[in-house]
């Protein structure tokens, strides 16, 4: 009887088919399987259930996408044979170092704000030179 | 100034440094590794990643990336660079001894993950692996080496060879 | 019941073997029908009424803190696959999409993880079987060995038809099933959804999955969104399975040495 139910696996989720069992007489409460009260007390997240939507089924996925990657497209299409990055290392990338170096003039002159974004890129290429990077 | 910088360092952070394809370290740098480290076990994800490697590579289509032979077989060799697949490369016919594994190649990255949409199908199959191109041998990590000879020339050396 | 059909019972639902300890044993009053009823729905309603481990401390092995997210980023468990291959059941797991590869949230992941973490070490705790499933031929090797550290049973080749529900034909005797299963990956080589996972439901084993970004969750008890390729992934993720298991099965010889006369 209790394969009989039991093994209609889309009746209902497992806690719900064994549940049902205790409820109907067939298995004795203190019969239930040993996960059972682990599962009370932390059920799952999300519904186990075989034929639910999660939530954000049939939306579209968001496209992530930051301020920098603008500079870091233009810095790339000029140096595309520089800057090899070794992902599972510490050190920064010397595309990261652009970045944070063409920040960091951007912000020494804060009173040439609408100075045009070509400059501090030649500016910031300058700087790295001088500290020995060297881009080509 | 590159190669003065090179002789004053110690040969571990030399061939770290070349592996990575960095030139000197500066002050900025330093001080920017330690608070990653110390700061890193209190970072949210979104932060995390916005200033990972992954993000920092833009647009992986060509991008030069390192990458460390974790496996060969016969004269296959299973690139890991990092990301969620090897990517999968023939060991060239010249000095392919020297691709064994655990050795750091230069690899240029066209796909991170190769998938195809079959007819019939409504989904991508993925092919579990990367698409790239080898460029180079960057070390070998079986082969002692010597401080001073090929140091300065590998450094001369071209960096990318002409496609 | 007599000892006949509580051995069907063991082998059906996996149920407690007669050794455990139960604090249940000291006449706890029992569910009625409506509540049982009102726990289909909402399990937590049925609280006051399970073992005692459970009433009070929510995280009782503190998996909270053992679970870090830079290291989670450092094994690589947010990186999903492309987005062509996506599965729409598993968009609610994504942080989003990096030029067409899926990212997940591991904010989210993390929580997912805790909550398979503490099912885990109560099982192992109780006493309970835990099996290690995998479909990948990359990690086959390290869920073995995985398992077989913490004195755990693992299945990581192909699944022959009927393994859980067709015990008797297949394997003679009765045999005791496990209690829990954990997959490691979800998807055969063919894209589909590993057999066991059906047979799991279909026996009442609680399941938990290393969902993918092209997995389909139906039928998993427990998701754990995650990268499932990768094997620094896989490795972490192996070694906080381990470490789940083993918990419980510490705090169970402790409290076995409490109690000495169970």
């Amino acid at each position: 009887m209790a394969q009989f139910v039991a093994r209609t696996e889309r009746s209902g989720n497992i806690f719900s088919r064994v549940t049902g069992l205790i409820r109907a007489g067939q298995l004795s409460w203190s019969d239930r399987p040993l996960w059972y009260d682990v599962y009370v007390s932390s059920p799952p997240l999300s519904p186990p259930d075989w034929n639910v939507k999660l939530a954000k089924h049939g939306e579209p996925i968001r496209p992530i996408f930051y301020e920098e990657d603008v500079l870091r497209a233009k810095f790339y299409k000029k140096y595309r044979n520089t800057a090899a990055i070794q992902i599972d290392s510490s050190k920064q990338s010397i595309s990261q170092q652009f970045l944070n170096e063409y920040q960091i003039i951007k912000n020494e002159n804060p009173t040439e704000e609408n100075k045009e974004e070509e400059e501090i890129f030649e500016k910031t290429e300058k700087r790295l030179q001088e500290n020995g990077i060297t881009l080509k | 100034m590159f190669r003065a910088i090179i002789r004053a360092r110690p040969v571990k952070q030399f061939v770290e440094c070349r592996a990575a394809y960095s030139t000197p370290e500066s002050i900025i740098d330093f001080v920017d590794s330690v608070a990653e480290t110390s700061e890193s076990q209190n970072k949210s994800f979104a932060s995390l990643l916005r200033h990972s490697k992954f993000m920092q590579l833009g647009d992986f289509n060509g991008r030069l990336v390192v990458g460390k032979i974790a496996q060969r077989i016969q004269d296959d060799l299973y690139i890991d660079f990092g990301l969620k697949f090897n990517a999968v490369c023939k060991a060239p016919s010249v000095g392919s001894e020297s691709y064994r594994s655990g050795a750091r190649v230069l690899i240029r990255l066209l796909d991170p993950e190769l998938s195809e949409r079959f007819l019939g199908s409504n989904k991508d199959l993925t092919l579990l692996e990367a698409d790239a191109v080898l460029v180079r041998l960057l070390s070998n990590t079986n082969i002692a080496r010597k401080p001073k000879v090929p140091a300065e020339k590998e450094a001369d050396k071209p960096e990318i060879p002409a496609e | 019941m007599s000892r006949v059909i509580l051995r069907n019972f063991i082998r059906n639902f996996s149920s407690a073997s007669a050794t455990v300890p139960r604090t249940a044993t000291t006449t706890v009053t029992q569910p009625d029908s409506t509540t049982l009823q009102k726990a289909t729905v909402q399990p937590t309603v049925l609280k006051p009424y399970v073992s005692k481990s459970l009433q009070n401390e929510q995280d009782l092995f503190g998996f909270e803190k053992a679970v870090h997210i830079d290291e989670m980023f450092k094994a690589r468990l947010h990186f999903g696959h492309k987005i062509g291959t996506v599965h729409e059941n598993m968009k609610w797991a994504l942080y989003g999409e990096r030029l067409g590869v899926c990212i997940f949230d591991l904010e989210t992941t993390k929580k997912y993880l805790v909550r398979a973490l503490n099912f885990i070490a109560h099982v192992s705790m109780r006493g309970g079987m835990i099996l290690f499933v995998t479909s990948n031929r990359d990690s086959m090797f390290d869920v073995e060995k995985a398992a077989e550290e913490v004195n755990q049973y693992s299945h990581v080749r192909k699944w022959q038809s009927g393994t859980l529900t067709n015990t008797r034909q297949l394997l003679g005797a009765s045999v005791r099933l496990p209690d829990t299963i954990v997959f490691m990956s979800t998807l055969t080589s063919l894209g589909e959804s590993h057999p066991a996972i059906v047979e799991a439901t279909k026996m009442a084993i609680p399941t938990i999955g290393i969902v993918d970004s092209n997995s389909d969750p139906a039928y998993l008890t427990y998701l754990i969104p995650a990268n499932d390729d990768t094997p620094n992934s896989t490795e972490y993720l192996l070694r906080l399975f381990k470490m789940a298991v083993k918990k419980g099965q510490e705090e169970r010889k402790r409290q076995q040495q409490q109690e000495p006369g169970k």
